[in-house]
């Protein structure tokens, strides 16, 4: 009776997991935001970005998909259900909340502006005044260079990579930007003749921290994610990770 | 004798203390389960504030006091380092570091992250100058090597020194909150142990209290109405109550007791007086007709051949002429007199004197044959005939008897036929001149002698 009973109850389990096979997740980045999201020279997708969200799927035990999008239609594209996840490095803003689902932070950073550390000493705005400030579009920094530094000039650039060629063409004299993507952009060559610029700006507004976002609404799989990113922080999978970008701790 | 029949009890019912243990035990429990429901809700709502808002402050201690770490052996790898491309690389890396104090609230930690920085950065720039210095005075190796050493040196303890005073708070921090964490759950933990010692004591205490009642106002009335009980069963006088019964029921068990003692013993005195009326002639306290009949039958069931049944018949000789003589009272005292002799009838089994009607008696006894009953009767002719009786006004007077005897040894004879022959036997006396006895023999061939 008992044999039976466990054999139909197998069955049945089989029957359900076939029925239900692994779950498949669309993901976009933006694929232009080294090091964390970037298409390398053989056109591979890599970054600290991609690593979590890679991560997160086996976590998940879900089929993962990944795609680059545009940072400016991003969002758009999740709203139209292009993707279900975006995992970009994307700071929590209300505005945004509006319209997409955060999950708890992966990671914290901070705005900084990086230039030549000589002709610049101070990042305050009056010191700053008739400055030409680069920013990538669409990002917390272009809008905080548009709000806090009224009298320089701001830049943008279509992203990352362009606003930072804006200041290597001496089309710009400053880059704003997340302190961590710039410390890796001055230990590069081309960066090497840049430095932070003044104290680190302590405006809480520039202290910002880095989401993955569902479609609005989509509660139940924010909390697996959420749930997820927890397992990962705890058994050690994401500071392998970060130890493979960052030479500290950005959680 | 108190009137029970329409108590006007006062106390409660039994039925209504029950329900009040009940109501007791049950709020009790209630109580009980609300108390442990709440303490254990806030020793879970501690767990989760615990876990939501202390955890991630020790996380972030945690992370602080890795970000010390990380910092302290950048300022030492920059102090140590000798190549313009690394140190600058260390440097922005200190920077970078210095920037994610902010996140974690302490201002403390934050400015000394910056004077860190700061620091790294004159340590890079003092390093930068010497080196050019260097290329300008080649010759002059010696002093320039002192100079770094110098300037270098002031920064980078400067530096250590700050970044272990960050540690310091960092450490003491964790401490602080670990200490808050331990409070808390010690204050739970004590909470909880008081509830429950206090939880089951009050039950503890209860069922001795509980014992003390059930004695009080159980026990001890349910002992009185027993013992009440035995002692009406004794016919002793009834143990008057130490107080009222506060239990309803029990109290009228009591006094329905206590009436039923009385109406006992009620009953039995007039038992006593009615069989006295029904068995007892009243002049002279030996049994009556009534009492003698029933005898008699009995004692003709018992007859057998070896022991027979003898009916002696008395009657006092001219007892008419004592009446009229010495008047009725003394006449009374001669029948007294000869029932007292009666009554002390020695050596005869089974016997019943008792008296028959007017001046006559009668003697039943087990005897073992006619003879022996006539025997008897003639010796009782003699005692009476001895008799000294004291008339009202002081004479002493004697007087006679006849006695009537018959005798049976069959148990189916009935008393009337031995009645009438002990009847005739005695009629044969008193025409044979009185003061004798006459025995109704049974002859063979049914003939009939007397002596």
């Amino acid at each position: 009776m008992m044999r039976i009973a466990v054999l139909a109850l197998g069955v049945l389990l089989a029957g359900i997991s076939s029925a239900f096979p692994a779950e498949r997740l669309r993901i976009a980045t933006e694929g232009a935001y080294p090091p964390f999201n970037f298409v390398d020279e053989s056109g591979v997708l890599k970054g600290f970005d991609v690593d979590i969200a890679k991560a997160l799927c086996k976590q998940l035990e879900a089929d993962c998909t990944f795609q680059t999008v545009e940072w400016s239609k991003i969002i758009e594209g999740l709203e139209s259900n292009r993707y279900d996840l975006i995992i970009a490095s994307m700071a929590y803003t209300k505005e945004r909340a509006a319209r997409v689902e955060f999950s708890a932070p992966y990671y914290r950073s901070h705005s900084v502006l990086i230039g030549d550390a000589e002709k610049f000493t101070d990042s305050s705005p009056a010191a700053l005044a008739g400055a030409r400030i680069a920013a990538a579009d669409g990002t917390v920094q272009a809008d905080y260079a548009k709000k806090a530094y009224k009298d320089s000039i701001t830049v943008l650039a279509k992203d990352q990579p362009s606003a930072q060629k804006l200041l290597e063409e001496k089309k710009a004299d400053l880059l704003i930007g997340d302190a961590i993507e710039l410390l890796s952009f001055m230990e590069t060559p081309t960066g090497s003749t840049y430095g932070y610029i003044g104290d680190p700006i302590s405006s809480e507004f520039l202290q910002s921290s880095a989401h993955i976002t569902a479609q609005k609404g989509n509660i139940a799989l924010i909390a697996r994610v959420n749930e997820a990113l927890k397992q990962i922080k705890l058994n050690g999978v994401y500071d392998k990770i970060n130890d493979q970008y960052f030479p500290f701790n950005i959680y | 004798m108190t009137d029970t029949r329409s108590p006007t009890i006062r106390g409660v019912s039994l039925r209504f203390v029950g329900r009040i243990f009940l109501l007791i035990a049950v709020v009790y429990s209630v109580l009980a389960a609300l108390g442990a429901g709440l303490f254990l809700t806030r020793i879970e709502q501690d767990a989760i504030a615990t876990r939501e808002t202390q955890i991630p402050l020790i996380l972030s201690q945690t992370r602080n006091a890795v970000k010390v770490e990380r910092m302290s052996s950048l300022v030492r790898a920059i102090f140590l380092a000798n190549d313009r491309r690394l140190e600058r690389q260390l440097q922005l890396q200190i920077q970078a570091l210095a920037q994610g104090f902010g996140f974690d609230g302490s201002s403390a930690l934050t400015a000394g992250s910056r004077k860190v920085a700061s620091l790294a950065k004159t340590i890079a720039a003092t390093r930068q100058k010497e080196r050019e210095d260097a290329d300008i005075e080649a010759s002059d190796s010696a002093s320039a090597g002192l100079a770094k050493s110098t300037a270098g040196l002031v920064a980078y303890e400067e530096a250590i020194r700050i970044l272990e005073t960050m540690g310091k708070e960092v450490s003491g921090n964790s401490a602080v909150v670990a200490d808050d964490i331990a409070g808390g759950i010690q204050r739970s933990a004590v909470a909880v142990r008081y509830l429950v010692i206090v939880a089951l004591i009050i039950p503890a205490l209860f069922v001795p209290v509980l014992l003390l009642l059930a004695r009080r106002h159980l026990a001890e009335p349910i002992g009185a109405a027993i013992r009440n009980l035995h002692r009406i069963e004794k016919d002793e006088a009834l143990e008057p109550p130490q107080s009222k019964p506060r239990l309803k029921e029990l109290a009228l068990i009591g006094d329905a007791i206590v009436s039923y003692g009385s109406t006992a013993s009620e009953l039995r005195r007039t038992n006593v007086v009615l069989q006295a009326l029904a068995e007892k002639d009243p002049l002279t306290g030996l049994a009556n007709r009534r009492m003698f009949e029933k005898f008699l039958a009995a004692a003709i069931l018992r007859s057998s051949a070896e022991w027979g049944t003898a009916v002696l018949l008395i009657d006092i000789d001219h007892f008419k002429s004592i009446n009229d003589q010495h008047g009725h009272p003394t006449g009374d005292r001669c029948l007294k007199s000869l029932a007292g002799l009666l009554e002390n009838i020695p050596d005869l089994s089974n016997a019943l004197a008792s008296r028959f009607g007017g001046e006559e008696f009668v003697v039943v006894y087990d005897a073992p044959s006619s003879d022996h009953a006539f025997e008897y009767a003639r010796f009782l002719c003699r005692k009476i005939e001895l008799l000294e009786t004291q008339s009202v006004d002081g004479t002493i007077l004697r007087f006679t008897a006849s006695v009537g005897v018959s005798f049976t040894t069959s148990p189916a004879d009935n008393s009337a036929d031995l009645l009438e022959k002990a009847d005739r036997a005695l009629y044969a006396a008193k025409r044979s001149g009185r003061n004798r006895a006459e025995v109704d023999r049974p002859m063979m061939g049914g003939g009939r002698a007397t002596a």
